[in-house]
């Protein structure tokens, strides 16, 4: 029936997309892989829903900055301080609606996630690009942004503006994604098991946050950026981005429980070389 | 030759004298003639002409040096050049062509000279035909006659046909030569389109200054006198208005007829659309623009021009402004100076003087928005107009202020005579509800509609005690320096012994009265043990509404003026009575106002205790703690201050008594009253007593004998006396005053008071040596080695050098705890700190001085002998010195050109025109003065007038700029309306609109809600396509795109206005666009200058270059590049309740926080249905479940909710009073059910059916309350819920539901509604086979029909099946439990 064919499209997307994450990055966040890799990417690496790359993308020289090499960036967001676990927002089969769905699984407080003493969640990105870097063109690969028991998965996403972000939703409950942009217009549509497909047309000055008002404990961040410059850190608060123009560069921090921690942390990029940081948040800036 | 027998007279003498006086007659004849010719206004009128052809010519120049219209030239020339090569090039053709058509066109009329001779002959044939038939002549004369004709007629053919040969040929001919010239007649023509503009302008210079040398004799001569009586260039305009009087004096009335264009002539002259073809100067400084009478008319899309409301040849100029319009003369027109700076300027320059002749001079530019009154009547709609804003502020603000601080309760304003509308109608409402209702049923009157704008003090003595209300009258502004309550007392007449003996006793006896005859309240108290909590009440003060209309220095204010609109709360725990009383009276007041006052316009706020045990919270008594910042239980609330009463001399009393009564008792009786307590009766008995004296009049009339009854009652009637004379219960209402009428001059005409019949009586001295803000004394600033003489640490401060002379020096009072000692300012006595502000030098003390409102009391520090005094003074100079001083500086130039200097100049000029008004007996000058220091027309009349005759008119604490408002309403209260084809006063939608704008001010509507969005204007770079970012419309339903463009029309956004700014690469030019958004994010300070960028979501759809941007679009663009934001109308209160939501992270974002705020009303009309909305605003149930407060029941008669109803819909332009629904109609479910059948056959079930199971479905149940089934929540705090939707279908128009489930956010941005049914998506396919649009339609017919299938289908629940859970067990058959059975789930969704 059509149930089962729903399913194996969902299955065949997610598998594409854990590809595709491992290969771009760009979809970061506490549940994906964190590198961030800009190579061209073949035609033939996606599931057939994707549209075909542009040439640009194709081309290989395009996908590197043009001006004086690239760098990599590699590190770590440490937490400074104790830090006491937060509770589930609710135990399993204690949800405050639709509990049969809701309640299949407790819900984990992810306003501070902590592993190790690595803080999840954090956006790393370039808030203004230096001035003579071209940009590679856009990703044309979706990003895939699911909901599960309630919860939405990633917690937290960057994308490119222009890039489709398939808004999916694995329960058998209604829900509604509802963006809450600051530049870009509101998206706001009640989503079931067809999904949803939303772009952000114009890059945003820091993470927004996405929720679902039927499920108002519901929430999780994307950052839309015009250039690739960006990452999320991991489960324990590594991350890396390759691929940077080489030179002074200044990257914001963002973390929902602590909003702005870094205006413009400064990174020297040097030419072919990695550079390794590790940064530490005092547990006193996150306030969840 | 000598007188003779035949002559009386020597001739030759004769000749001489009849030659002198021939000559002599001859000269005064060419000197009258001259005197005629040379008129004033020609001069005008010749200098006007010259600025037109001025301006024609450089608008010639402009358009030549156009380089587009250069090149069109350029090209056209080159072209025409071509043509005429073309045809040179075939000059042998040409002459060969000319010549044939010429003999053509030479033959062809050649010949029809010949064809007209043959043609009258057969005419004549036949007419001898037609002789000889009716002249019966024998039949063979008869047919030779008939042969003749036919002969004659035959050749007549001939030569015709012969004659259209001739024409064929010559046609062709000039065809041919037309075919070779067309080339260069068409550039020819070409030309003359592109130039003619030029043409049209030069046509009109050479009628000004032609440059013709004929032309310009003939109009040189048509200009001479005499020959200028027949058609001149030059001469007078008139416009003649027959159906606008003029009233002269009562004596007659003439038709209108304004001579002003005759000077004014570009007064309405227009360069395209409404723009000013001659605008006026800006400020004197300008180079650009053009002063009168030479410049056009301000606002010409407002007057003068035919598209306007008021169209010249209809209105003329005198209507409005005043004036003799038959004046040609600067003079005879009546012209009114502005200021004593212009009079003199004028009588300089125009020999102008006061004309004291003429009744009606024009207004002055200050008063010119006076006029509007007469036929505006409403007022309202000059103060606020939907398409042309603020017309006439001022006039507005005066009107406003009358309205807010109740003058009518002492001076009527009748705007009717009988049922006939005269003018603004401002009289207090009848006092109780019979009387309402006679009124309603007499046909002959018009009931008053005004509340009284104090409070209630028939229960006075349940709220305050005695000693505070005696301390309050004595001076309200002591206790609540922002109070609207009049000062009564230490005026300007009573400062002299009798008074200050008189005036405490009359306080302290009004407050004895009123709480005599206090009647008792039923109080409601909260639960027996309930402990309010304070910081709760803080909370419910700020959230529940309370702090829209008062403040609260506990809670910071909303600004704007809607915020003051109730009295400030910050000393409440001052003014109540002790204990549980003062407790329970507040608590009652907050939980139902008007069982203390029926006619309060505090609404009922709906604060019923809610929560069970430990959650149980009353929100009135928290607030009322909150309050009286009560420590403890309400039974241990202590006011901050205790009041005494005052302990009153009884001789004062009774001499009080003895002066009341003098007019009504002689001597001796009030002698032996006052030993006895024995009144005497009149004839009548007690019945007959009519007056205040019914208090010493005890029920059976025997002698009070009693000595402490007596001075009780005696101090009742003192109080009562003092209450009738003052007119408290214009404002308040008081027992045994039920019938009280006003007890002031009524204004309804004072606008044309005569001026003899204005009390003036000593003003001028009055005004020469006081009546202005100063202190009597010189000063100077302190210099270092003062401070050093006078021991003063720091230097600072202005020391008393010397009495100004002819001055009084103030007298004040020294401030030392509760004693107050009288303080006189002496030399070397230094100023330091003077209300509040530090005094440096001494021209800062002249400001402060000049700034203070004349009669108020000033806390001033002085430091005398090294020791600090805290002094009160009442600053008081020369009235005259100031205004001469301001004019001295004003013809001098000394005024700074910056905007604070202009202001200063302004009111120094405008306090110096009602002076000058004032001393000439003017009505302005008398009402300012009157407004300013309403005593000081008693000045030296205390001493020769009874004590109960004083001037009784109490302070109010307007400023100068409020008295002048108020003065341009007054002066406009003519009542004299003009004919009812002028007298606007409409009907229908507009008249609706204006009933619902003066109630929406009544009841303080706009402070919670705004009315209009906020309008943004920047400049819009088209290139730069990520500035807006834009909704596909390509993904929307076109059906969905068709009815927003019907509910929402597009609004241009062009507004044809350029903005220049600059950057990186020099200044840019973008034209200005312009909508209505919200802002949503606005530059930040953190942000480094070219990323301040604005983010604005429009409210409104919006067409920019023929593209159409639906609501909800997002415009982002640098700060540079706005123009302007128009602030929005009203929802100051929302807008500051989102804020602190947001801030207190009560709301998770501003959209959560606006959604928990009262709504913004925006096309509120095309939404709800006028019925609802009635009903709604008298009895305001519970619609939204997410906001913190809840709309209130405001004290609202049926007759006003229907016309605020009617006033949105009327603002909206949607239909009203009804609402048709047509889906309800059995002719659309008809059409719809057949459509559906025929498109689903298998369905078993009708349209209405599967729309209900569609409502029912698993999408509204997740927020909204539907179909008997409840949300089910386990934490409602949270949860975001829906109305219930129940009640959409009488609620709601059913187009705007449609769009509302197409889309909310081009409705509501910030709503949480999801967008369920978009077009990309296929859900539910066994409902109307999964399309979209047919879901949404369904969706709204379902709603509409709600009660209709809740009762035919009853409760269904249609669950789909889903897919099953990708990973887990989760049986989808149990989405189905998701929504609990009603009854189940009782309290859950509470």
């Amino acid at each position: 029936m059509k149930s089962q064919s729903n399913n194996s499209s969902l299955t065949m997307t997610l598998a594409a997309c854990g590809l595709w994450i491992t290969l771009s990055g760009c979809g970061g966040g506490a549940t994906a892989a964190t590198t961030v890799t800009f190579r061209p990417s073949r035609p033939d690496s996606l599931a057939a829903e994707t549209v075909a790359p542009t040439e640009a993308t194709a081309d290989g020289a395009a996908g590197e900055p043009t001006t004086g090499g690239v760098g990599t960036l590699k590190g770590r967001i440490v937490l400074g301080g104790t830090y006491n676990p937060l509770p589930p927002l609710y135990a399993k089969s204690a949800a405050p609606k639709d509990n049969d769905v809701c309640g299949m699984e407790a819900a984990p407080n992810q306003a501070v996630v902590v592993n190790d003493g690595g803080l999840a969640n954090v956006f790393i990105y370039l808030d203004k690009l230096p001035k003579g870097i071209q940009v590679p063109a856009a990703v044309s690969e979706p990003v895939v942004f699911d909901q599960k028991y309630c919860i939405f998965k990633p917690h937290a996403l960057v994308m490119r503006t222009g890039q489709t972000v398939k808004v999916l939703n694995s329960d058998p409950v209604l829900h509604n994604t509802h963006t809450k942009p600051e530049r870009n217009n509101e998206f706001n549509q009640s989503v079931n098991q067809t999904g949803a497909e939303l772009v952000y047309s114009r890059p945003e000055k820091k993470p927004l946050a996405v929720v679902c008002d039927i499920h108002p404990w519901m929430v999780a961040y994307h950052l839309p950026l015009d250039h690739p410059f960006a990452t999320v850190s991991g489960e324990d608060g590594t991350f890396e981005i390759a691929n940077l123009p080489s030179g002074k560069l200044e990257f914001k921090l963002w973390h929902e429980a602590g909003k702005e921690l870094e205006k413009a942390y400064k990174v020297d990029i040097k030419p072919g070389e990695t550079t390794t940081v590790e940064i530490t948040v005092p547990a006193a800036k996150l306030n969840p | 030759m000598p007188a003779s027998e035949d002559y009386l007279r020597n001739i030759k003498t004769m000749h001489k004298v009849f030659c002198l006086s021939a000559v002599a007659l001859l000269a005064c004849t060419v000197w009258m003639m001259w005197a005629d010719y040379d008129d004033e206004w020609r001069t005008y009128q010749r200098t006007a002409l010259k600025h037109i052809a001025e301006r024609d010519r450089s608008l010639i120049a402009q358009i030549e040096a156009d380089p587009e219209f250069k090149a069109k030239l350029a090209d056209l020339q080159a072209e025409k050049k071509a043509a005429e090569g073309v045809v040179e090039s075939q000059a042998a053709l040409k002459t060969e062509l000319e010549t044939a058509a010429r003999d053509a066109a030479v033959k062809s009329s050649f010949h029809m000279r010949t064809l007209r001779v043959e043609r009258a002959k057969r005419d004549v044939a036949r007419a001898t035909y037609g002789l000889g038939i009716s002249g019966e002549l024998p039949a063979d004369q008869i047919e030779t006659l008939f042969k003749a004709y036919q002969d004659q007629e035959a050749k007549v053919a001939a030569l015709e046909a012969e004659y259209m040969q001739l024409e064929f040929t010559s046609s062709t001919a000039k065809a041919k030569l037309n075919e070779l010239l067309a080339g260069e007649a068409n550039v020819a023509k070409k030309l003359k389109e592109l130039e003619s503009e030029i043409d049209r302008r030069q046509a009109a210079i050479n009628k000004i200054e032609p440059t013709d040398p004929l032309a310009a004799m003939k109009r040189q001569i048509m200009l001479l006198p005499i020959i200028n009586g027949f058609n001149s260039p030059e001469r007078i305009q008139q416009d003649w208005m027959p159906q606008l009087k003029i009233d002269l004096g009562g004596m007659s009335k003439v038709d209108r007829f304004d001579r002003c264009r005759t000077c004014h002539v570009s007064i309405d002259a227009v360069a395209g659309g409404t723009e000013p073809a001659f605008p006026p100067r800006k400020n004197p400084h300008d180079e650009a623009g053009y002063d009168q009478p030479y410049s056009s008319h301000p606002r010409l899309d407002l007057f003068l021009t035919s598209t306007s409301p008021h169209p010249l040849p209809k209105f003329g100029c005198t209507v409005c402004h005043g004036g003799q319009g038959s004046g040609t003369s600067f003079t005879n027109a009546s012209h009114t100076p502005n200021d004593p700076h212009e009079a003199e300027e004028w009588s300089k320059d125009h020999k102008w003087f006061d004309n004291h002749f003429w009744e009606h001079p024009m207004h002055a530019q200050r008063f010119e928005e006076s006029g509007c009154i007469k036929c505006h009547i409403n007022v309202v709609e000059l103060g606020h107009h939907p398409k042309f804003g603020a017309t006439a502020p001022k006039v507005a603000k005066g009107y406003d202020l009358v309205k807010t601080y109740g003058c009518f309760g002492c001076h009527e304003i009748n705007g009717y005579d009988g049922k006939k509308p005269i003018g603004p109608d401002l009289r207090l409402e009848p006092n109780s509800p019979e009387e309402m209702a006679k009124a309603a049923a007499d046909p002959l009157t018009t009931a008053g509609r005004m509340r009284k704008v104090g409070p209630s003090l028939k229960h006075i003595g349940s709220k305050a005690p005695e000693g505070w209300v005696a301390y309050w009258t004595d001076e309200p502004k002591r206790f609540r320096p922002t109070t609207r309550m009049p000062q009564f007392f230490h005026l300007t007449n009573q400062q002299d012994e009798l008074a200050e003996r008189f005036n405490p006793v009359e306080v302290a006896a009004v407050a004895h009265y009123l709480e005599q005859k206090s009647q008792p309240l039923e109080l409601l108290k909260p639960k027996d043990d309930y402990q309010p909590v304070v910081t709760r009440g803080l909370e419910f003060f700020a959230t529940k509404g309370c702090a829209s209309c008062h403040r609260h220095e506990g809670v910071p204010a909303v600004p704007g003026e809607q915020s003051t609109f109730g009295p400030e709360l910050s000393k409440i725990n001052a003014k109540l009575l002790p204990g549980a009383e003062g407790f329970e009276w507040l608590y009652t007041w907050i939980r139902d106002p008007q069982r203390h006052h029926p006619r309060t316009k505090m609404p009922n706020l709906y604060l019923e205790p809610e929560g069970k045990d430990e959650k149980y919270v009353d929100p009135a008594a928290d607030i009322a703690a909150f309050l009286l910042k009560l420590e403890g239980k309400p039974a241990d609330f202590k006011p901050s201050t205790n009041y005494l009463t005052d302990v009153v001399d009884p001789q004062t009393v009774d001499q009080l008594t003895q002066e009341f009564l003098k007019k009504l008792l002689t001597e001796t009786q009030i002698a032996t009253f006052l030993k006895d307590g024995k009144f005497p009766l009149p004839a009548g008995g007690i019945e007959a007593i009519k007056g205040d004296e019914i208090e010493l009049v005890t029920a059976d009339g025997t002698p009070i004998s009693d000595p402490a009854e007596l001075l009780r009652r005696k101090l009742n009637y003192v109080g009562r006396r003092t209450i009738s004379r003052y007119g408290c219960y214009g404002c308040h209402e008081i027992p045994n005053f039920e019938g009280g009428r006003p007890i002031g001059t009524a204004l309804q005409d004072w606008g044309k008071k005569d001026r003899s019949r204005l009390a003036f009586e000593f003003i001028h001295e009055y005004t020469h040596h006081s009546g202005q803000a100063a202190l009597g004394v010189n000063f100077e600033t302190v210099t270092p080695a003062i401070a050093t003489r006078l021991k003063l640490e720091p230097a600072t401060g202005a020391r008393v050098t010397e009495q100004q002379l002819g001055v009084h020096a103030i007298p004040g009072t020294v401030q030392q705890l509760e004693t107050k000692t009288p303080f006189e300012l002496q030399v070397d006595d230094v100023i330091v700190v003077y209300d509040g502000q530090v005094v440096t030098d001494a021209a800062q003390l002249q400001g402060l001085l000049s700034r203070t409102e004349p009669g108020s009391t000033v806390d001033v520090q002085v430091v005398r002998g090294g020791e600090d005094l805290t002094v009160k003074l009442q600053p008081n100079g020369s009235l005259h010195d100031r205004v001469e001083t301001g004019i001295g500086m004003a013809e001098r130039g000394e005024f700074t050109d910056d905007a604070a200097g202009a202001a200063e100049e302004a009111r120094e000029l405008s306090a110096a025109f009602f002076y000058e008004s004032l001393t000439h007996h003017g009505r302005p000058g008398f009402l300012w003065q009157k407004l300013r220091q309403p005593r000081s027309y008693d000045f030296k009349m205390t001493d020769v007038k009874p004590y109960d005759d004083r001037l009784k008119m109490p302070k109010f604490p307007f400023n100068e700029d409020e008295i002048e408002a108020i003065a341009t309403f007054v002066l406009g209260l003519v009542a004299e309306p003009p004919s009812n084809e002028y007298l606007f006063n409409p009907s229908g939608p507009k008249g609706d609109w204006i009933r619902g704008e003066f109630l929406l001010d009544q009841f303080n509507c706009a402070s919670c809600h705004m009315l209009d969005m906020p309008e943004i204007r920047y400049g819009h770079d088209k290139e730069n396509e990520a500035e807006i970012t834009s909704v596909d419309l390509e993904t929307e339903i076109p059906n969905a795109i068709d009815l927003l463009k019907r509910l929402k029309p597009p609004v241009k956004a062009d507004t044809g206005r350029t903005i220049t700014f600059s950057t990186d690469e020099g200044p840019k030019t973008l034209p200005v666009i312009q909508f209505h958004g919200m802002v949503t994010a606005g530059p930040s300070p953190d942000d480094a200058p070219e990323d301040q960028e604005y983010i604005i979501e429009s409210w409104n759809t919006a067409e920019i270059d023929q593209k159409l941007f639906p609501p909800t679009t997002k415009f982002n663009f640098l700060a540079n590049r706005l123009e302007g934001i128009t602030p929005a109308r009203g929802g100051q209160f929302a807008e500051w309740l989102v804020s602190r939501l947001t801030e207190s992270k009560v709301a998770k974002d501003k959209n959560a926080a606006w959604q928990m705020s009262p709504p913004p009303l925006y096309l509120e009309g095309i939404k709800v249905q006028t019925p609802w909305l009635f009903n709604f605003l008298q009895n305001p149930e519970k619609i939204r479940h997410t906001t913190v407060l809840r709309m209130p029941k405001f004290n609202m008669s049926p007759d006003e909710a229907q016309a605020l109803a009617n006033y949105f819909a009327a603002k909206d332009d949607a239909a009203y009073p009804y609402q048709n629904v047509p889906q309800r109609d059995p002719g659309y479910l008809k059409l719809a059910e057949h459509q559906f059948s025929s498109e689903f056959p298998d369905k078993d079930h009708d349209y209405l059916s599967e729309s209900w199971k569609l409502l029912n479905g698993p999408v509204c149940i997740k927020c909204h309350f539907v179909g008997g089934r409840q949300v089910v929540s386990k934490n409602p705090a949270e949860d975001i819920r829906g109305p219930n939707l129940d009640a959409a279908s009488a609620r709601l128009r059913s187009d705007w539901l449609l769009l509302w489930l197409y889309r909310p956010t081009w409705i509501t941005p910030y709503t949480s509604m999801p967008q369920n049914f978009p077009k990309s998506k296929t859900q539910f396919e066994d409902i109307f086979g999964g399309n979209a649009n047919l879901q949404t339609i369904g969706m709204r017919d379902a709603l509409v029909n709600y009660h209709r299938l809740m009762e035919r289908d009853g409760r269904v629940v249609y669950d789909p099946p889903v897919a099953p859970m990708p990973d887990a067990a989760a049986p989808a058959e149990d989405a189905a439990a998701v929504n609990k059975d009603n009854s189940e789930a009782e309290g859950a969704g509470q």
